[in-house]
């Protein structure tokens, strides 16, 4: 396999190019990234106004095959990408999916566009990503597992434990499927020049038997005997997307890889007997972001996107009302710091 | 080769299946004899459990027969019952991870949702679990740190807490405050941080940044956040991990306790952003500002998980996530009513009750 960590002292630095110029304006790409905004300065700069980008890089124009893979807030990204007409990577698709008893939970008709290229579900933490790279690729086996649930007309479902939000009409239906959505998610990884990540949450479900990880927690009884709740650290963290880079890279070595950290908190916290879930939430969202810098600074054609302190710092009124998920100005917001940031001239 | 086979958990009321009696056992020991011959005995019985006390009452029969069957002995049969006891626990406990009526303070289990339930709202709530009684009306409380940790001390003074402090702005750094206890407790010389660990019974270090200058002569870190252009040539900027923070930390502690035994300690984290970065070629301030109290938040989880009586104080967390209008007129300072919620965080953590 080929590695593609660069080495550290190849990697564009995170310190400044002369310590004298290290808070002259005039001497970075963006002026206005040395200090903090202050609105009651000279000139006054609000946090509102500002986005948080250095340069633009250029990754993303028109036609530049472009996938993402994440939580729920990948999926706005995807959205959003979509809508406005970029070549985002499509390579299964929901609709055809319920032909064959392959059910996407929420399902919407109106909508046309896709969550994911493939419908691999949402992924909430980083060992997800690496399973699904390994998946795809054949690299390691994941356990074929389906969970018993009732459907809203009474009738068994079955959940693949591994594909979060996915149900099959029956074990039959899953079977048929499961190398055709392993066909599908290589092709979309194989297809993608650049790919947007969200890091979720660093709290996880290990399955007990194989050390798998759920995609999320385990919401059926049936589950509970088998599963260990874990909470990973920063080099876990990072060693997962480090194999996910390095199994996707193997087949596709222009693959780009845009990283963020996901604004929306935890639903809940496997630590509640120590830890207050708001308290949980900032350490792992501290944990994902220090991960996130550590493999954008050992990796070539790795960036880091702020989505995270666009939504938090950026944004006046980031939430939505629930004061969980983002607000349709935190999209907006989103959007156009990830236009500043990767997309081309052409391309906007 | 074909594939493995698919199975299927969680059918109500229906005999397990010996791929599933095999998978719960597997949940159980990692020997795999073990397991096959578990599970063939469970599975072969006149009556296949269908439920999980079933199936660990049949393998608890089992391994009381494979004590007296001279071909199991490998298996050092009397060592597999408290597995099976330790896996029911683990169940049971995986069964209240969600639970809140198995938690002390059970609004903080769930991010609070103001569209449902008890419509709790993220603006009424104080990140607290489990109160921590350290402080008493007589407790003296140190305070450390740069301009976050002196607002923080007068505040609590001015709310009847007995309260010293060591403002630095070189102590805003886990660096620089190694180096000020280096310097002023090794050995056994009187020093002003000494007297003021001396009369402590507790002391709440709070971090600011990250990001630094040394003396390139000595190593020595400087204070100034924003070092005066002419200082520059002598200086090699410094961007320590969450493993060289946390070493700081526990330096510190270490020497803290050498002069002052036993002494608690919490952590917190400033929510003010710094002045400036000195990474701004690749990295926005605002960005670099995160990743910098990430690194923070990441290397105080670490040590207060290492040692029982050090504590993490989410004023962090109360600032950015639990108020409204968390900054002052410079977007960068906390506002009134956020040093308020941090004060009011502190005592519902860590006050006894009155009596």
């Amino acid at each position: 396999m080929t590695m593609n960590r660069a080495a550290p002292e190849a990697v564009a630095g995170s310190l400044p190019a002369s310590r004298l110029d290290a808070y002259r304006p005039e001497t970075k790409p963006n002026p206005d990234a040395v200090f903090w905004p202050d609105p009651t300065g000279n000139p006054p700069r609000r946090l509102r106004d500002t986005l948080p980008v250095v340069r633009n890089l250029g990754l993303v124009g028109p036609d530049t095959p472009v996938g993402s893979a994440g939580s729920c807030f990948a999926m706005e990204i995807a959205y959003e990408l979509q809508r406005r007409g970029f070549n985002y990577v499509r390579t299964e698709d929901e609709a055809e999916g319920i032909t064959r008893g392959v059910m996407m939970g929420d399902y919407d008709a109106d909508n046309p566009y896709s969550r994911f290229p493939a419908t691999w579900g949402l992924l909430f933490n980083t060992p997800s990503f690496r399973q699904l790279a390994e998946k795809a690729f054949g690299v390691r086996e994941l356990p074929r597992l389906l969970v018993t649930s009732k459907g809203q007309d009474g009738r068994n479902l079955y959940g693949d434990p591994f594909r979060e939000g996915v149900f099959f009409a029956s074990p039959e239906a899953f079977e048929a499927d499961y190398d055709r959505h392993a066909a599908a998610t290589r092709q979309a990884l194989l297809d993608s020049r650049v790919f947007v990540i969200t890091l979720g949450l660093n709290e996880c479900w290990e399955f007990v038997p194989d050390g798998s990880v759920l995609s999320r927690n385990p919401r059926e009884k049936s589950l509970l005997s088998l599963v260990r709740p874990r909470v990973l650290t920063v080099e876990e963290n990072v060693a997962e997307i480090q194999a996910f880079i390095d199994i996707v890279r193997a087949h596709n070595p222009d693959f780009t890889l845009i990283i963020s950290v996901s604004p929306v908190p935890f639903l809940a916290t496997t630590q509640a007997d120590r830890h207050h879930v708001v308290t949980a939430n900032g350490h792992s969202k501290a944990v994902l972001r220090v991960a996130a810098e550590e493999l954008v600074r050992t990796n070539r054609d790795t960036h880091y996107f702020p989505s995270y302190e666009q939504v938090t710092l950026c944004t006046p009124e980031p939430w939505d009302a629930d004061q969980r998920h983002v607000s349709r100005d935190a999209v907006a917001g989103v959007m156009r710091l990830f236009d500043a940031t990767f997309v081309t001239e052409g391309g906007r | 080769m074909s594939a493995p086979a698919t199975i299927v958990i969680g059918s109500d009321g229906q005999a397990m299946t010996p791929a599933e009696i095999d998978l719960s056992l597997a949940a159980i020991f990692s020997d795999r004899a073990l397991v096959r011959r578990l599970a063939a005995a469970v599975a072969g019985q006149a009556q296949p459990p269908r439920t999980l006390g079933e199936l660990l009452a049949a393998a608890k029969a089992e391994i009381i027969r494979m004590t007296t069957d001279p071909g199991a002995l490998r298996f050092n049969p009397p060592s597999l019952l408290p597995a099976l006891a330790a896996y029911a626990r683990r169940v049971s406990d995986n069964a209240d991870v969600y639970n809140m009526r198995a938690k002390a303070n059970p609004a903080g289990l769930f991010w609070p949702n103001p569209t449902r339930g008890s419509k709790r709202s993220l603006y009424d709530m104080l990140p607290v679990m489990q109160p921590i009684p350290l402080v008493g009306a007589a407790t003296q409380v140190g305070v450390i740190g740069g301009g976050f940790a002196r607002r923080l001390a007068e505040a609590l003074g001015g709310r009847g807490h007995a309260v010293k402090t060591v403002a630095d702005d070189v102590a805003d750094m886990t660096a620089g405050l190694r180096q000020m206890a280096a310097r002023e407790l090794s050995g056994d010389r009187p020093s002003d941080l000494r007297s003021f660990l001396e009369g402590l019974d507790m002391l709440l270090v709070v971090m600011a940044r990250n990001e630094h200058w040394v003396c390139e002569a000595d190593g020595a870190v400087v204070a100034d956040e924003v070092p005066e252009q002419d200082q520059l040539p002598a200086l090699a900027p410094r961007v320590p991990t969450v493993a060289e923070t946390a070493d700081d930390l526990r330096a510190v502690i270490e020497l803290a306790r050498r002069t002052k035994a036993g002494l608690p300690v919490l952590l917190s984290v400033s929510p003010e952003a710094p002045r400036a970065t000195l990474r701004a070629d690749d990295l926005h301030v605002i960005a670099a500002a995160s990743h910098a109290k990430a690194v923070l938040r990441a290397a105080a989880e670490a040590v207060a998980e290492s040692d029982p009586a050090v504590h993490y104080l989410p004023a962090f967390e109360t600032v950015t996530m639990c108020t409204r209008a968390p900054w002052a007129a410079d977007e960068r300072h906390a506002s009134d009513a956020a040093m308020d919620g941090v004060c009011r965080l502190f005592e519902a953590m860590f006050a006894e009750p009155a009596p």
